[in-house]
């Protein structure tokens, strides 16, 4: 039970695949210019990880080594190719917000690495474990980020007005540059935090160590 | 994963390749069937929310096949297509769907024509600059068309016309005009077969 929380909560911090593993880079700096795309972008590709770890763990002993790459990439492309379908029927403003970037949910390094560093070696619980929290990580990632860029280059959050109509909104945040921009001052950010708590219990071990 | 050779060779590669392409074939082959019905439906409903949109007093649209749009959608490759918008029976103007290449893109727009002036601008697809080019689909800058005359090229206000460019989006209007000048052209061509 331990070993599953661990799988899954690893995706949300230590191994987060945007702000720590740097993985889904595209998705994260092109669809982020407005909340509900992080949303849809993080749902959409957290659909297609925990479905192609879920078929890559039951088969991970019948696929042959040689040729586990092309396997991976069939099973992965097909889910991609459902998701695009079926979100397309069931979501279309949404699907036609993310355009080009659905299809290329393929390419997200992110798939492909879960099904070679995990699934392929892992048990299926385990693997679903790692999928969602990969997955929900990678959403939270990219919402954050999304809402960040929403609110100073349009002042809105999920299209909701909230800085107030004189507020003059940096279009640059929700142009390329700000996603630059907006993920270096996330993951630095990220950084500073990790290192005032690692400071912290520093602090404390000192502590105990001279009242000891 | 196994690594004995035996069940490495090459046939065995080939089988396991292939069952897993078969199976995902079929998973698609069954996703595409049961969305694509939707999917065509929701198109549909869309273009012809935005066909009302252009011209309100229609309530029902044809596709012109007509000889003369056929051999002008060949000439001037940005027109996709032409709709005779009918109330009752009696056509009461014209929808031409045209598509323009802008500043990043395709931006596919929808002009109604009715009694000489354009009675409305729908953009359908655009994918301009968000905040700037983007902005020729907010209704302020759609409103500006309406009413105009078709008897000439419309223009933006610096070269004397009527239509106000966007700030910092000059290629983003001129699109849109070269949009609403194609349907404009057509829709003068339409006479001849009226």
């Amino acid at each position: 039970m331990d070993r599953l929380w661990r799988d899954f909560a690893k995706g949300f911090k230590i191994e987060n695949p945007v702000l720590r593993l740097v993985l889904g880079m595209c998705p994260a700096l092109a669809v982020t210019t407005a909340a509900i795309n992080g949303i849809g972008m993080g749902l959409a590709t957290t659909a297609v990880l925990l479905m192609s770890n879920i078929i890559i763990s039951l088969l991970r002993n019948m696929i042959p080594k040689k040729i586990r790459i092309p396997c991976f990439i069939v099973i992965i492309a097909s889910f991609v190719t459902i998701v695009d379908y079926t979100m397309a029927a069931f979501v279309p403003p949404l699907h036609e917000a993310l355009g080009i970037f659905i299809p290329l949910i393929v390419v997200n390094c992110l798939i492909l690495g879960r099904a070679e560093a995990f699934a392929s070696r892992n048990p299926l619980v385990n693997s679903v474990a790692d999928g969602l929290g990969m997955g929900l990580g990678f959403t939270l990632s990219l919402t954050v980020l999304a809402a960040i860029r929403e609110i100073l280059g349009a002042g809105t959050i999920f299209g909701v007005l909230i800085m107030g109509t004189s507020y003059q909104p940096a279009i640059m945040m929700i142009l390329p540059p700000g996603a630059f921009l907006g993920l270096g001052f996330l993951m630095g950010a990220m950084n500073w935090w990790d290192e005032r708590v690692r400071r912290a219990e520093l602090e404390a071990r000192k502590e105990a160590l001279s009242h000891g | 994963m196994r690594t004995e050779g035996r069940r490495e060779n090459a046939l065995h590669l080939a089988i396991v390749l292939m069952m897993i392409c078969v199976v995902s074939a079929s998973a698609l082959a069954f996703t595409y069937q049961s969305t694509v019905p939707r999917i065509e439906a929701h198109r549909a409903e869309m273009e012809r929310a935005a066909m009302k949109e252009v011209l309100p007093d229609a309530n029902s649209f044809e596709e012109v096949t007509g000889e003369v749009p056929r051999g002008f959608i060949e000439e001037a490759p940005g027109l996709r297509g032409a709709f005779r918008g009918l109330s009752g029976s009696t056509t009461v103007g014209y929808v031409f769907t045209v598509a323009t290449t802008g500043y990043s893109g395709d931006v596919v727009s929808m002009v109604g024509i009715a009694q000489g002036r354009i009675t409305g601008l729908e953009v359908l697809r655009q994918s301009e600059t968000p905040g700037l080019g983007a902005r020729i689909g907010e209704a302020e800058f759609r409103a500006q068309f309406a009413g105009l005359s078709v008897d000439e090229t419309i223009r933006t206000s610096r070269e004397g016309g009527n239509i106000d460019v966007i700030a910092g989006a000059t290629i983003s209007t001129e699109t849109v005009l070269r949009g609403v000048e194609i349907a404009r052209q057509a829709h003068s061509r339409m006479g001849e077969e009226r």
